[in-house]
Protein backbone atom coordinates (compact mmCIF):
# COMPACT_ATOMS: atom_id res chain seq x y z
CA UNK A 1 0.00 0.00 0.00
CA UNK A 2 1.19 3.61 -0.89
CA UNK A 3 1.85 5.23 2.11
CA UNK A 4 0.68 9.12 1.27
CA UNK A 5 -2.94 9.56 -0.47
CA UNK A 6 -2.07 9.33 -3.95
CA UNK A 7 -4.00 6.93 -5.88
CA UNK A 8 -1.11 6.31 -8.22
CA UNK A 9 2.19 4.20 -7.82
CA UNK A 10 2.96 0.45 -6.09
CA UNK A 11 -0.03 -1.04 -3.95
CA UNK A 12 0.29 -4.31 -1.94
CA UNK A 13 -2.61 -6.52 -2.53
CA UNK A 14 -3.79 -8.42 0.15
CA UNK A 15 -5.70 -11.48 -0.01
CA UNK A 16 -9.69 -10.87 -0.19
CA UNK A 17 -9.13 -7.01 0.49
CA UNK A 18 -11.34 -4.72 -1.80
CA UNK A 19 -9.58 -1.74 -2.87
CA UNK A 20 -11.35 1.06 -4.66
CA UNK A 21 -10.44 3.76 -7.04
CA UNK A 22 -13.37 6.49 -7.85
CA UNK A 23 -13.91 9.10 -9.23
CA UNK A 24 -18.11 10.72 -8.61
CA UNK A 25 -19.17 7.51 -10.37
CA UNK A 26 -16.48 5.90 -12.11
CA UNK A 27 -15.21 3.29 -9.86
CA UNK A 28 -12.76 0.10 -10.06
CA UNK A 29 -12.70 -2.36 -7.93
CA UNK A 30 -9.51 -4.73 -7.28
CA UNK A 31 -9.33 -7.90 -5.25
CA UNK A 32 -6.66 -10.50 -5.46
CA UNK A 33 -7.30 -14.09 -4.04
CA UNK A 34 -4.04 -16.18 -4.22
CA UNK A 35 -2.55 -16.02 -7.84
CA UNK A 36 -6.06 -14.63 -8.89
CA UNK A 37 -7.06 -10.75 -9.59
CA UNK A 38 -10.66 -10.00 -9.70
CA UNK A 39 -11.22 -5.96 -11.45
CA UNK A 40 -14.82 -4.26 -11.50
CA UNK A 41 -14.69 -1.45 -13.58
CA UNK A 42 -18.22 0.71 -13.35
CA UNK A 43 -17.67 3.30 -16.40
CA UNK A 44 -19.70 6.56 -16.37
CA UNK A 45 -21.02 8.72 -19.11
CA UNK A 46 -20.48 11.98 -17.80
CA UNK A 47 -16.79 12.84 -16.73
CA UNK A 48 -16.36 13.87 -13.28
CA UNK A 49 -14.43 16.16 -11.59
CA UNK A 50 -14.00 14.69 -8.25
CA UNK A 51 -10.51 13.82 -7.16
CA UNK A 52 -9.47 10.32 -7.92
CA UNK A 53 -9.27 8.86 -4.46
CA UNK A 54 -8.47 5.30 -3.27
CA UNK A 55 -9.59 3.11 -0.07
CA UNK A 56 -10.74 -0.20 1.13
CA UNK A 57 -14.08 -1.11 1.45
CA UNK A 58 -15.99 -4.09 2.63
CA UNK A 59 -18.45 -4.67 -0.17
CA UNK A 60 -19.49 -2.98 -3.39
CA UNK A 61 -22.42 -3.47 -5.63
CA UNK A 62 -20.72 -3.52 -8.99
CA UNK A 63 -22.17 -6.00 -11.33
CA UNK A 64 -19.83 -9.21 -11.58
CA UNK A 65 -20.61 -8.83 -16.06
CA UNK A 66 -18.48 -5.68 -15.66
CA UNK A 67 -15.61 -8.04 -14.02
CA UNK A 68 -12.38 -9.44 -15.52
CA UNK A 69 -10.29 -12.04 -13.91
CA UNK A 70 -6.63 -12.40 -14.25
CA UNK A 71 -4.43 -15.27 -13.61
CA UNK A 72 -1.02 -13.83 -12.41
CA UNK A 73 2.23 -15.36 -12.85
CA UNK A 74 2.87 -16.15 -9.40
CA UNK A 75 1.31 -14.99 -5.94
CA UNK A 76 2.86 -11.74 -5.47
CA UNK A 77 0.51 -9.44 -4.71
CA UNK A 78 2.48 -5.65 -5.69
CA UNK A 79 0.99 -3.37 -8.65
CA UNK A 80 1.41 -0.69 -10.08
CA UNK A 81 -1.19 2.04 -11.00
CA UNK A 82 0.06 4.39 -13.72
CA UNK A 83 -2.07 7.52 -14.79
CA UNK A 84 -1.29 7.55 -18.38
CA UNK A 85 -2.70 8.96 -21.80
CA UNK A 86 -4.55 8.28 -24.14
CA UNK A 87 -3.89 5.42 -26.35
CA UNK A 88 -4.26 7.15 -29.67
CA UNK A 89 -4.03 10.90 -30.68
CA UNK A 90 -6.59 13.13 -29.64
CA UNK A 91 -8.01 15.12 -31.96
CA UNK A 92 -8.62 18.84 -30.18
CA UNK A 93 -11.42 21.28 -31.21
CA UNK A 94 -10.70 24.77 -29.75
CA UNK A 95 -14.18 25.60 -28.76
CA UNK A 96 -13.45 29.08 -30.56
CA UNK A 97 -11.05 28.70 -33.91
CA UNK A 98 -7.45 30.20 -32.99
CA UNK A 99 -6.00 32.81 -35.97
CA UNK A 100 -2.24 32.88 -35.58
CA UNK A 101 -0.73 35.62 -38.11
CA UNK A 102 2.54 35.09 -40.21
CA UNK A 103 5.50 34.73 -37.76
CA UNK A 104 3.64 34.24 -34.38
CA UNK A 105 3.56 31.83 -32.13
CA UNK A 106 1.45 30.99 -29.28
CA UNK A 107 1.12 28.85 -26.15
CA UNK A 108 -1.95 27.01 -25.69
CA UNK A 109 -2.90 25.03 -22.75
CA UNK A 110 -5.62 21.74 -23.12
CA UNK A 111 -6.59 19.00 -20.44
CA UNK A 112 -7.04 15.55 -21.86
CA UNK A 113 -8.99 13.04 -19.77
CA UNK A 114 -6.45 10.66 -18.11
CA UNK A 115 -6.08 6.50 -18.24
CA UNK A 116 -5.97 4.50 -15.44
CA UNK A 117 -3.18 1.52 -15.79
CA UNK A 118 -2.44 -1.03 -13.73
CA UNK A 119 1.02 -3.13 -14.15
CA UNK A 120 2.42 -6.18 -13.24
CA UNK A 121 6.17 -6.20 -12.59
CA UNK A 122 6.39 -9.71 -14.35
CA UNK A 123 3.94 -8.53 -17.11
CA UNK A 124 4.83 -6.37 -20.81
CA UNK A 125 1.42 -5.32 -21.00
CA UNK A 126 -1.06 -3.54 -18.43
CA UNK A 127 -3.64 -5.69 -16.88
CA UNK A 128 -6.19 -3.26 -17.78
CA UNK A 129 -6.03 0.54 -19.22
CA UNK A 130 -9.12 1.85 -18.93
CA UNK A 131 -9.84 5.88 -19.66
CA UNK A 132 -11.58 7.75 -16.64
CA UNK A 133 -13.63 8.89 -18.91
CA UNK A 134 -14.23 7.68 -22.24
CA UNK A 135 -13.83 10.54 -25.03
CA UNK A 136 -15.85 10.11 -28.54
CA UNK A 137 -13.67 7.91 -31.22
CA UNK A 138 -13.30 10.21 -34.40
CA UNK A 139 -11.92 10.01 -37.50
CA UNK A 140 -9.17 12.39 -38.66
CA UNK A 141 -8.05 12.37 -42.55
CA UNK A 142 -8.32 14.20 -46.31
CA UNK A 143 -10.63 11.80 -46.56
CA UNK A 144 -13.30 9.03 -45.00
CA UNK A 145 -10.86 6.05 -47.01
CA UNK A 146 -7.11 7.32 -45.82
CA UNK A 147 -6.70 8.14 -41.70
CA UNK A 148 -6.46 7.23 -38.23
CA UNK A 149 -8.94 6.37 -35.68
CA UNK A 150 -8.39 8.77 -33.40
CA UNK A 151 -9.99 10.72 -30.31
CA UNK A 152 -11.96 13.78 -30.28
CA UNK A 153 -12.22 17.07 -27.24
CA UNK A 154 -13.74 20.09 -27.31
CA UNK A 155 -10.97 22.62 -25.49
CA UNK A 156 -11.04 25.86 -24.54
CA UNK A 157 -7.42 25.57 -25.34
CA UNK A 158 -6.40 28.37 -22.91
CA UNK A 159 -3.55 30.92 -23.65
CA UNK A 160 -2.53 30.87 -19.53
CA UNK A 161 -2.06 28.17 -17.67
CA UNK A 162 -3.37 29.89 -14.44
CA UNK A 163 -6.58 29.84 -16.12
CA UNK A 164 -6.71 26.33 -16.27
CA UNK A 165 -8.94 24.31 -14.21
CA UNK A 166 -6.84 21.73 -12.60
CA UNK A 167 -8.92 18.65 -12.65
CA UNK A 168 -7.31 15.85 -11.20
CA UNK A 169 -9.13 13.48 -13.60
CA UNK A 170 -7.30 15.49 -16.88
CA UNK A 171 -3.83 15.42 -17.83
CA UNK A 172 -2.66 18.90 -19.30
CA UNK A 173 -0.25 19.46 -22.03
CA UNK A 174 1.44 22.96 -23.73
CA UNK A 175 0.92 23.08 -27.45
CA UNK A 176 3.05 25.59 -29.07
CA UNK A 177 1.68 26.26 -31.77
CA UNK A 178 4.30 28.34 -34.50
CA UNK A 179 3.03 30.05 -38.26
CA UNK A 180 5.93 30.07 -40.31
CA UNK A 181 4.06 30.57 -43.17
CA UNK A 182 3.70 33.91 -44.80
CA UNK A 183 -0.45 34.23 -44.33
CA UNK A 184 -2.37 33.80 -41.07
CA UNK A 185 -3.69 30.55 -40.34
CA UNK A 186 -6.66 29.21 -38.73
CA UNK A 187 -6.76 26.55 -36.35
CA UNK A 188 -10.08 24.81 -35.63
CA UNK A 189 -8.38 21.52 -34.84
CA UNK A 190 -5.42 20.12 -33.67
CA UNK A 191 -4.05 16.01 -33.78
CA UNK A 192 -2.09 16.07 -30.49
CA UNK A 193 0.34 12.40 -30.49
CA UNK A 194 -0.84 11.55 -26.99
CA UNK A 195 0.72 7.97 -26.99
CA UNK A 196 4.37 9.90 -27.70
CA UNK A 197 3.95 11.88 -23.89
CA UNK A 198 4.98 11.02 -20.88
CA UNK A 199 2.70 11.94 -17.95
CA UNK A 200 4.21 14.48 -15.16
CA UNK A 201 2.42 15.29 -11.70
CA UNK A 202 4.12 18.57 -10.50
CA UNK A 203 4.43 19.74 -6.77
CA UNK A 204 0.32 20.70 -6.56
CA UNK A 205 -0.81 17.42 -7.89
CA UNK A 206 -1.82 18.49 -11.23
CA UNK A 207 -0.81 16.17 -14.30
CA UNK A 208 1.34 17.89 -16.92
CA UNK A 209 2.38 15.74 -20.00
CA UNK A 210 5.60 16.39 -22.25
CA UNK A 211 4.99 19.26 -24.37
CA UNK A 212 4.24 20.07 -28.02
CA UNK A 213 5.46 21.70 -30.53
CA UNK A 214 3.71 22.63 -34.31
CA UNK A 215 5.17 24.46 -37.03
CA UNK A 216 3.31 25.12 -39.70
CA UNK A 217 5.30 26.21 -42.69
CA UNK A 218 5.33 27.11 -46.47
CA UNK A 219 7.58 24.77 -48.57
CA UNK A 220 7.54 24.51 -52.53
CA UNK A 221 4.30 26.18 -52.58
CA UNK A 222 3.11 23.00 -49.98
CA UNK A 223 1.71 24.06 -46.90
CA UNK A 224 3.74 21.18 -43.86
CA UNK A 225 3.09 20.72 -40.67
CA UNK A 226 5.62 19.58 -38.06
CA UNK A 227 4.89 17.99 -34.91
CA UNK A 228 7.40 17.07 -32.27
CA UNK A 229 7.05 16.45 -28.20
CA UNK A 230 9.25 18.33 -26.32
CA UNK A 231 10.14 16.52 -22.87
CA UNK A 232 8.51 18.38 -19.48
CA UNK A 233 11.82 19.82 -17.53
CA UNK A 234 11.62 17.62 -14.29
CA UNK A 235 12.81 20.67 -12.05
CA UNK A 236 9.24 20.65 -10.28
CA UNK A 237 8.00 17.44 -12.01
CA UNK A 238 7.84 13.53 -11.21
CA UNK A 239 7.40 11.62 -14.04
CA UNK A 240 5.07 9.31 -13.11
CA UNK A 241 4.29 7.05 -16.40
CA UNK A 242 6.70 6.87 -19.79
CA UNK A 243 5.03 7.70 -23.27
CA UNK A 244 3.16 4.35 -24.54
CA UNK A 245 5.51 4.74 -27.55
CA UNK A 246 8.71 6.49 -28.44
CA UNK A 247 7.69 9.55 -30.38
CA UNK A 248 9.60 8.98 -34.06
CA UNK A 249 11.74 12.28 -34.26
CA UNK A 250 10.99 15.63 -36.27
CA UNK A 251 8.22 13.13 -37.86
CA UNK A 252 6.62 15.52 -41.24
CA UNK A 253 3.01 14.56 -41.48
CA UNK A 254 1.81 15.10 -44.89
CA UNK A 255 0.00 18.55 -45.74
CA UNK A 256 -3.57 17.85 -43.92
CA UNK A 257 -5.10 21.42 -44.33
CA UNK A 258 -7.32 20.56 -41.88
CA UNK A 259 -4.76 19.60 -38.94
CA UNK A 260 -3.96 23.93 -38.92
CA UNK A 261 -6.12 26.05 -40.55
CA UNK B 1 27.35 -67.54 -61.85
CA UNK B 2 24.66 -68.51 -64.38
CA UNK B 3 21.88 -66.89 -61.40
CA UNK B 4 23.96 -63.10 -61.94
CA UNK B 5 23.85 -63.50 -65.62
CA UNK B 6 20.12 -64.28 -65.32
CA UNK B 7 19.09 -61.31 -63.10
CA UNK B 8 21.12 -58.66 -65.27
CA UNK B 9 19.34 -59.83 -68.47
CA UNK B 10 16.37 -60.08 -66.45
CA UNK B 11 16.66 -56.45 -65.71
CA UNK B 12 17.76 -55.80 -68.88
CA UNK B 13 14.41 -57.37 -70.83
CA UNK B 14 12.46 -55.56 -68.81
CA UNK B 15 14.38 -52.14 -68.26
CA UNK B 16 14.32 -52.34 -64.47
CA UNK B 17 17.07 -49.76 -63.86
CA UNK B 18 15.28 -47.06 -66.48
CA UNK B 19 12.28 -47.85 -64.35
CA UNK B 20 13.94 -47.58 -61.06
CA UNK B 21 15.49 -44.35 -62.53
CA UNK B 22 12.25 -42.51 -63.36
CA UNK B 23 10.80 -43.28 -60.37
CA UNK B 24 13.26 -41.72 -58.13
CA UNK B 25 12.92 -38.85 -60.62
CA UNK B 26 9.47 -38.82 -59.53
CA UNK B 27 9.85 -39.19 -55.79
CA UNK B 28 12.33 -37.14 -55.56
CA UNK B 29 11.31 -33.92 -57.66
CA UNK B 30 8.05 -34.62 -55.57
CA UNK B 31 9.75 -33.49 -52.41
CA UNK B 32 11.98 -31.00 -54.26
CA UNK B 33 9.09 -29.16 -55.78
CA UNK B 34 7.46 -29.49 -52.50
CA UNK B 35 10.63 -27.85 -50.80
CA UNK B 36 11.01 -24.89 -53.77
CA UNK B 37 7.40 -23.79 -53.82
CA UNK B 38 7.36 -23.55 -50.01
CA UNK B 39 10.56 -21.60 -49.48
CA UNK B 40 9.57 -19.26 -52.65
CA UNK B 41 6.16 -18.65 -51.01
CA UNK B 42 8.00 -17.27 -47.91
CA UNK B 43 10.35 -15.51 -49.49
CA UNK B 44 9.94 -11.35 -48.40
CA UNK B 45 8.05 -10.14 -51.40
CA UNK B 46 6.74 -7.03 -50.70
CA UNK B 47 2.74 -6.37 -50.58
CA UNK B 48 2.08 -9.56 -51.73
CA UNK B 49 -1.24 -11.27 -50.10
CA UNK B 50 -1.77 -14.83 -48.14
CA UNK B 51 -3.87 -15.90 -51.78
CA UNK B 52 -0.89 -14.02 -54.01
CA UNK B 53 1.80 -16.82 -52.26
CA UNK B 54 -0.85 -19.48 -52.41
CA UNK B 55 -1.00 -18.77 -55.90
CA UNK B 56 2.58 -18.65 -56.68
CA UNK B 57 3.08 -21.73 -54.57
CA UNK B 58 0.92 -23.81 -56.57
CA UNK B 59 2.49 -22.34 -59.48
CA UNK B 60 5.74 -23.34 -58.77
CA UNK B 61 5.03 -26.96 -57.11
CA UNK B 62 3.42 -27.79 -60.80
CA UNK B 63 5.73 -26.42 -62.86
CA UNK B 64 8.29 -28.39 -61.29
CA UNK B 65 6.27 -31.67 -61.34
CA UNK B 66 5.61 -30.87 -64.95
CA UNK B 67 9.05 -30.71 -65.50
CA UNK B 68 10.47 -33.93 -63.69
CA UNK B 69 7.84 -35.84 -65.30
CA UNK B 70 9.06 -35.11 -68.85
CA UNK B 71 12.35 -36.08 -67.28
CA UNK B 72 10.96 -39.15 -66.32
CA UNK B 73 9.08 -39.84 -69.15
CA UNK B 74 12.64 -39.07 -71.17
CA UNK B 75 14.51 -41.56 -68.88
CA UNK B 76 11.99 -44.79 -70.15
CA UNK B 77 12.59 -43.55 -73.78
CA UNK B 78 9.48 -41.76 -74.63
CA UNK B 79 10.06 -39.27 -77.23
CA UNK B 80 9.18 -35.95 -76.31
CA UNK B 81 8.08 -34.56 -79.62
CA UNK B 82 5.37 -36.94 -79.98
CA UNK B 83 4.15 -35.98 -77.00
CA UNK B 84 4.33 -32.20 -77.63
CA UNK B 85 2.84 -33.08 -81.14
CA UNK B 86 -0.56 -34.95 -78.85
CA UNK B 87 -0.60 -32.21 -76.14
CA UNK B 88 -1.11 -29.51 -78.81
CA UNK B 89 -4.39 -31.73 -80.04
CA UNK B 90 -5.17 -32.44 -76.79
CA UNK B 91 -5.00 -28.89 -75.67
CA UNK B 92 -7.61 -27.48 -78.19
CA UNK B 93 -9.72 -30.55 -77.01
CA UNK B 94 -9.16 -29.44 -74.03
CA UNK B 95 -10.17 -25.81 -74.50
CA UNK B 96 -13.82 -26.81 -75.99
CA UNK B 97 -14.11 -28.61 -72.87
CA UNK B 98 -13.15 -26.39 -70.28
CA UNK B 99 -14.17 -23.18 -71.39
CA UNK B 100 -15.50 -22.37 -68.34
CA UNK B 101 -13.25 -23.19 -66.05
CA UNK B 102 -10.68 -22.01 -68.27
CA UNK B 103 -12.77 -18.55 -67.84
CA UNK B 104 -12.43 -18.71 -64.05
CA UNK B 105 -9.29 -19.23 -64.06
CA UNK B 106 -8.84 -16.53 -66.34
CA UNK B 107 -10.95 -14.53 -63.90
CA UNK B 108 -9.43 -15.69 -60.71
CA UNK B 109 -6.26 -14.03 -62.55
CA UNK B 110 -7.74 -10.93 -63.08
CA UNK B 111 -9.06 -10.93 -58.94
CA UNK B 112 -5.59 -11.46 -57.98
CA UNK B 113 -4.47 -8.42 -59.77
CA UNK B 114 -7.04 -6.38 -59.15
CA UNK B 115 -7.64 -7.42 -55.55
CA UNK B 116 -10.91 -5.92 -55.02
CA UNK B 117 -11.01 -7.51 -51.88
CA UNK B 118 -9.38 -9.87 -49.55
CA UNK B 119 -9.85 -12.89 -47.07
CA UNK B 120 -10.87 -11.44 -44.05
CA UNK B 121 -12.85 -9.10 -45.71
CA UNK B 122 -16.80 -8.58 -45.82
CA UNK B 123 -18.57 -8.91 -49.58
CA UNK B 124 -21.97 -8.93 -50.88
CA UNK B 125 -22.05 -10.50 -54.32
CA UNK B 126 -24.99 -12.23 -56.60
CA UNK B 127 -27.17 -11.09 -53.42
CA UNK B 128 -24.92 -12.98 -50.97
CA UNK B 129 -23.13 -11.18 -47.87
CA UNK B 130 -20.67 -12.92 -45.93
CA UNK B 131 -16.78 -13.14 -45.14
CA UNK B 132 -14.45 -13.93 -47.94
CA UNK B 133 -12.95 -17.59 -46.73
CA UNK B 134 -10.43 -18.07 -49.53
CA UNK B 135 -9.66 -16.72 -53.00
CA UNK B 136 -9.08 -19.64 -55.60
CA UNK B 137 -8.26 -20.61 -58.83
CA UNK B 138 -11.69 -21.28 -59.88
CA UNK B 139 -13.90 -19.74 -57.38
CA UNK B 140 -14.23 -17.55 -54.14
CA UNK B 141 -15.50 -19.06 -51.09
CA UNK B 142 -17.86 -17.38 -48.52
CA UNK B 143 -18.88 -17.79 -44.68
CA UNK B 144 -22.16 -16.30 -44.55
CA UNK B 145 -23.55 -14.91 -41.15
CA UNK B 146 -25.50 -17.85 -40.67
CA UNK B 147 -22.72 -20.05 -41.66
CA UNK B 148 -23.52 -21.10 -44.63
CA UNK B 149 -20.84 -22.34 -47.27
CA UNK B 150 -20.98 -20.30 -50.62
CA UNK B 151 -19.00 -20.97 -53.52
CA UNK B 152 -19.32 -18.54 -56.68
CA UNK B 153 -17.12 -18.91 -59.65
CA UNK B 154 -14.42 -16.05 -60.20
CA UNK B 155 -16.49 -15.60 -63.49
CA UNK B 156 -19.19 -14.46 -61.87
CA UNK B 157 -17.52 -12.37 -59.45
CA UNK B 158 -15.80 -10.55 -62.29
CA UNK B 159 -19.50 -9.43 -64.61
CA UNK B 160 -21.10 -8.81 -61.96
CA UNK B 161 -21.22 -5.96 -58.95
CA UNK B 162 -19.31 -6.92 -55.95
CA UNK B 163 -19.98 -4.96 -52.79
CA UNK B 164 -17.02 -4.79 -50.21
CA UNK B 165 -18.27 -3.50 -47.14
CA UNK B 166 -15.21 -3.92 -44.67
CA UNK B 167 -13.00 -2.31 -47.79
CA UNK B 168 -12.08 1.47 -45.78
CA UNK B 169 -12.26 1.67 -41.59
CA UNK B 170 -15.06 3.80 -41.06
CA UNK B 171 -18.48 2.87 -42.59
CA UNK B 172 -21.82 5.23 -42.05
CA UNK B 173 -24.89 3.85 -40.56
CA UNK B 174 -28.55 5.76 -42.18
CA UNK B 175 -30.94 5.58 -39.38
CA UNK B 176 -34.22 6.07 -40.78
CA UNK B 177 -37.09 7.60 -38.76
CA UNK B 178 -40.94 8.97 -38.87
CA UNK B 179 -41.94 11.73 -36.30
CA UNK B 180 -45.51 12.72 -36.15
CA UNK B 181 -46.22 15.43 -37.90
CA UNK B 182 -47.10 17.70 -35.09
CA UNK B 183 -43.47 17.48 -33.99
CA UNK B 184 -40.89 20.45 -33.93
CA UNK B 185 -37.84 19.34 -36.59
CA UNK B 186 -35.31 21.49 -34.87
CA UNK B 187 -36.27 19.95 -30.92
CA UNK B 188 -35.75 16.42 -32.57
CA UNK B 189 -32.19 17.19 -34.30
CA UNK B 190 -31.46 18.59 -30.99
CA UNK B 191 -32.37 15.54 -29.30
CA UNK B 192 -31.08 12.98 -32.24
CA UNK B 193 -27.32 15.12 -32.23
CA UNK B 194 -27.32 15.11 -28.30
CA UNK B 195 -27.37 11.12 -28.98
CA UNK B 196 -24.85 10.56 -30.92
CA UNK B 197 -22.54 13.23 -29.07
CA UNK B 198 -22.84 10.98 -25.74
CA UNK B 199 -22.80 7.79 -27.97
CA UNK B 200 -18.37 7.24 -27.92
CA UNK B 201 -19.20 4.95 -30.71
CA UNK B 202 -20.24 7.58 -32.79
CA UNK B 203 -17.51 9.55 -34.85
CA UNK B 204 -17.36 12.99 -34.08
CA UNK B 205 -15.90 13.50 -37.48
CA UNK B 206 -17.58 12.81 -40.01
CA UNK B 207 -19.94 14.43 -38.16
CA UNK B 208 -23.63 13.11 -37.85
CA UNK B 209 -25.81 13.91 -40.52
CA UNK B 210 -29.70 14.98 -40.27
CA UNK B 211 -31.84 15.19 -43.26
CA UNK B 212 -35.49 15.21 -43.50
CA UNK B 213 -36.30 12.93 -46.49
CA UNK B 214 -39.97 13.90 -47.17
CA UNK B 215 -43.20 14.41 -45.59
CA UNK B 216 -44.49 11.01 -45.51
CA UNK B 217 -47.94 9.74 -45.67
CA UNK B 218 -48.29 9.12 -41.83
CA UNK B 219 -45.05 11.09 -40.59
CA UNK B 220 -42.31 13.56 -41.36
CA UNK B 221 -39.58 10.91 -42.58
CA UNK B 222 -36.16 11.57 -41.72
CA UNK B 223 -32.48 10.26 -42.12
CA UNK B 224 -29.96 10.20 -39.23
CA UNK B 225 -26.67 9.29 -40.26
CA UNK B 226 -23.63 8.39 -38.23
CA UNK B 227 -20.18 7.55 -38.83
CA UNK B 228 -18.46 4.54 -36.66
CA UNK B 229 -15.50 2.15 -37.05
CA UNK B 230 -16.48 -0.85 -39.32
CA UNK B 231 -15.29 -3.41 -36.30
CA UNK B 232 -18.14 -1.44 -33.96
CA UNK B 233 -20.85 -0.88 -37.20
CA UNK B 234 -23.04 -3.55 -35.88
CA UNK B 235 -22.89 -2.70 -32.08
CA UNK B 236 -23.74 1.11 -33.02
CA UNK B 237 -26.36 0.25 -35.42
CA UNK B 238 -28.37 -1.36 -32.66
CA UNK B 239 -27.23 1.59 -30.16
CA UNK B 240 -28.37 3.89 -31.99
CA UNK B 241 -32.08 2.80 -32.39
CA UNK B 242 -32.33 2.01 -29.17
CA UNK B 243 -31.32 5.11 -27.76
CA UNK B 244 -33.06 7.32 -30.22
CA UNK B 245 -36.38 5.21 -28.72
CA UNK B 246 -35.23 5.79 -25.38
CA UNK B 247 -34.79 9.38 -26.26
CA UNK B 248 -37.98 9.81 -27.93
CA UNK B 249 -39.97 8.21 -25.22
CA UNK B 250 -38.59 10.76 -22.72
CA UNK B 251 -38.83 13.79 -24.64
CA UNK B 252 -42.42 12.88 -25.86
CA UNK B 253 -41.93 12.26 -29.35
CA UNK B 254 -44.22 10.28 -31.47
CA UNK B 255 -43.20 7.59 -33.48
CA UNK B 256 -46.47 7.84 -35.63
CA UNK B 257 -47.37 4.05 -36.90
CA UNK B 258 -49.06 3.70 -40.57
CA UNK B 259 -52.93 5.55 -39.77
CA UNK B 260 -55.62 7.46 -41.90
CA UNK B 261 -57.75 9.75 -41.31
CA UNK B 262 -61.19 10.45 -42.88
CA UNK B 263 -63.05 13.58 -44.42
CA UNK B 264 -66.20 14.15 -45.51
CA UNK B 265 -64.86 17.45 -47.89
CA UNK B 266 -62.00 20.03 -47.46
CA UNK B 267 -64.01 22.22 -44.79
CA UNK B 268 -65.10 18.94 -42.86
CA UNK B 269 -63.31 18.10 -39.54
CA UNK B 270 -61.73 14.16 -39.45
CA UNK B 271 -64.64 11.73 -39.40
CA UNK B 272 -64.61 9.64 -36.02
CA UNK B 273 -64.47 6.32 -35.42
CA UNK B 274 -65.38 4.69 -32.46
CA UNK B 275 -66.27 1.59 -31.52
CA UNK B 276 -69.58 1.08 -29.48
CA UNK B 277 -71.31 -1.68 -27.61
CA UNK B 278 -73.27 -4.58 -29.52
CA UNK B 279 -76.75 -5.11 -28.25
CA UNK B 280 -76.68 -9.13 -28.37
CA UNK B 281 -80.18 -10.33 -27.90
Amino acid sequence: MSNDSRWWGDFNLVDEQLHQWSTGPRQFVMQKSQRELVIWDLGSSTESHDAVTHQLIQEHSIDDAKAIRIILPEDDSNIMIEPSVADRTMVVKPSRPLTLLSEQEVDVFIGTPLWFTVMHKKLDLPLIDQPLFRPSDTWFGNNTMEGAMCYARLSEAKSSSSDLLGLPTRAYTRLTLKNQQPLPIKVERLAVPMPELSVYVDDKGMFWTDSVLVSQSFENGVSRSKVESVQLSEANNTLVSEARVKSQKSSIISSFKSLIG
Amino acid sequence: MENSEALLSFVEKYRLVDFTQAFLILVVGFFLAKAVSNFVSRLPLGGMTAHGRTILRRVVFYIMIFIMLLSALRELGFDLSVLLGAAGILSVAIGFASQTSASNLISGLFLMIERPFSIGDVITADGTTGEVISIDLLSVKIRTFDNLFVRIPNESMIKQQVTTLTKFPIRRFDMKVGIAYKEDIERVRKIMMEVADLEPMCLTEPAPLFIVTGFGSSSVDLQFSVWAQKESFLALRNTMYEKTKKAFDEQGIEIPFPHLSLYAGSDSSAIKVEQIASDSK
